[in-house]
């Protein structure tokens, strides 16, 4: 993938001239992409890590909260939006503000799991969580939401009808 | 005679030690550059893999469009323009018909169209005009009067193009000036909220079925975004329609599954044409140029050109 202008060849990345004598260039300058299961490994090794540490520290107990496993929740969460995000790029809009709403469950979630650990005056049955809730309710769904459906935004038709209008104004 | 002997002379001078000291760096600099991407390469390929993955924008070799110019004096050009979810294939055989009698001929590929559906709900109506428009211009640059043989979705572009530029004649296949009542038709204002969740509308097993039949290059679904782009395309064109002043062939198949035969006494009452022709094909679908009595069509067709726009 190379730009050609004034007929000189120009690295996409960089825009300085490539010649054929350095093939590399555009390797060695772009950012590296990945074949897709690199990440599904690498979030499986992160899994992995988290549940040892755990391991390590506490002992495997299953009758006892196990704090690695949110991680790892909320980990693949993350990972389930982007992949939904990646078929989806025209609906970041809605996905987006939605991926927060799931957050928003997660940490109420994690809170009445750990209700035992701190428990002093909760707000509809949270403790901790009530706090991040409200700030992520606020600033990333009610204003996004509110932002996008309140963009200036010009109908498809109307740039149609604009168009035609300009170009018969132009040819007379 | 003796071999000649080739003696290797290293007339590099000896780096100085300042020299030295700034390759070093750079070496040192690169290798550190590529351990820095090794160690953070893991959180690159998460983070692409949440990138967008870009929709598919190649050109299918039967979807590409054509300009073919025949030997000789180039008086005359006709533009094909395809309908929605179609591409120029449909006109190469009318294309090279033209081509024999002398025309210049090109064929549109309008953006979104040929490469792939998710590409296509990528594009408005507004890309659909800039793309005839162009290829109007490139003609226009190389012959005296310009005929548009559309089709479709084309038909309103041509409409929009014969509204403002001097257009010699039109044929006008199986034009949706406005579409049968069908529900998807009736809410067509729903199309774009609904398409950000139900992102495309298969067609019939039926409509696949005779699109492979007659091999036909054409999307098997339809993305709901575009279809928008359709309706406003037809809305324009119902405005535009009494600023067309050139002759104009409207040519209907009576089994449109789009298209009621009413729209031809639309087109007599709002055209701004004084020469308006038109001829129901027999039996023929939406896809008119493969009507069961080919030959009267291509012959309506040729006899109308002749008539208004001879070389």
């Amino acid at each position: 993938m190379t730009s050609k202008m004034e007929g000189i060849v120009l690295c996409p990345n960089c825009r300085t001239e490539i010649s054929h004598h350095e093939p590399v260039h555009l390797v060695k300058r772009g950012i590296p992409r990945f074949k897709w299961w690199v990440s599904v490994l690498n979030m499986v090794f992160l899994s992995t890590m988290l549940v040892l540490i755990e391991f390590g520290a506490d002992g495997w107990q299953f009758d006892e909260f196990q704090w690695s496993l949110w991680a790892i929740g909320g980990i693949w969460l993350i990972y389930g939006v982007g992949i939904i995000l990646s078929f989806r790029p025209e609906d970041t809009w809605l996905l987006v503000p939605f991926f927060f709403i799931l957050v928003c469950g997660f940490l109420a979630l994690l809170d009445l799991d750990t209700r035992r650990i701190s428990s002093d005056e909760p707000r509809f049955g949270l403790t901790w969580s009530y706090y991040p809730i409200i700030v992520i309710l606020f600033l990333f769904v009610l204003m996004p939401l509110v932002s996008f459906m309140g963009r200036k935004q010009k109908k498809p038709v109307e740039m149609l009808r604009e168009i035609i209008h300009l170009e018969e104004e132009h040819t007379g | 005679m003796g071999k000649i002997k080739f003696i290797k002379i290293d007339t590099t001078p000896e780096p100085t030690l300042w020299e030295t000291l700034k390759n070093s760096f750079k070496r040192a600099g690169r290798a550190l550059k590529e351990g820095i991407i090794v160690i953070i390469s893991p959180w690159i390929s998460l983070y692409q893999s949440m990138w967008p993955r870009s929709y598919d924008t190649t050109v299918d070799p039967e979807a590409e469009e054509f300009f073919w110019s025949p030997k000789g004096k180039k008086t005359k050009g006709v533009l094909f323009i395809h309908g929605f979810a179609s591409s120029p294939q449909i006109f190469r055989k009318y294309g090279q018909m033209f081509l024999q009698e002398g025309y210049v001929v090109s064929a549109v590929r309008l953006a979104g169209h040929g490469t792939s559906e998710a590409h296509l709900a990528t594009t408005t109506a507004v890309d659909w005009y800039l793309s005839a428009r162009e290829k109007y211009i490139e003609l226009q640059s190389q012959c005296e009067k310009v005929i548009i043989v559309a089709h479709s979705m084309g038909t309103l572009l041509a409409i929009m193009l014969a509204s403002i530029y001097p257009i010699e004649s039109m044929v006008l296949l199986s034009s949706p000036i406005y579409v049968r009542d069908r529900p998807l038709y009736r809410v067509n204002y729903l199309l774009r909220p609904v398409s950000h969740l139900v992102k495309y509308w298969p067609l019939e097993k039926k409509q696949v079925q005779v699109l492979d039949k007659l091999g036909i290059y054409a999307y098997r679904k339809n993305p709901l975004r575009a279809v928008a782009g359709l309706f406003d395309c037809i809305q324009v064109a119902q405005e535009r329609l009494h600023k067309v002043k050139c002759p104009v062939l409207l040519m209907l198949g009576d089994n449109d599954e789009h298209i009621d035969l009413s729209t031809l006494d639309y087109y007599r009452n709002n055209l701004g044409s004084k020469v308006i022709e038109t001829w129901v094909a027999p039996q023929a679908s939406h896809i008119i140029t493969e009507t069961p009595e080919l030959d009267r069509f291509e012959s309506k067709i040729r006899e109308f050109v002749f008539k208004y726009s001879p070389l």
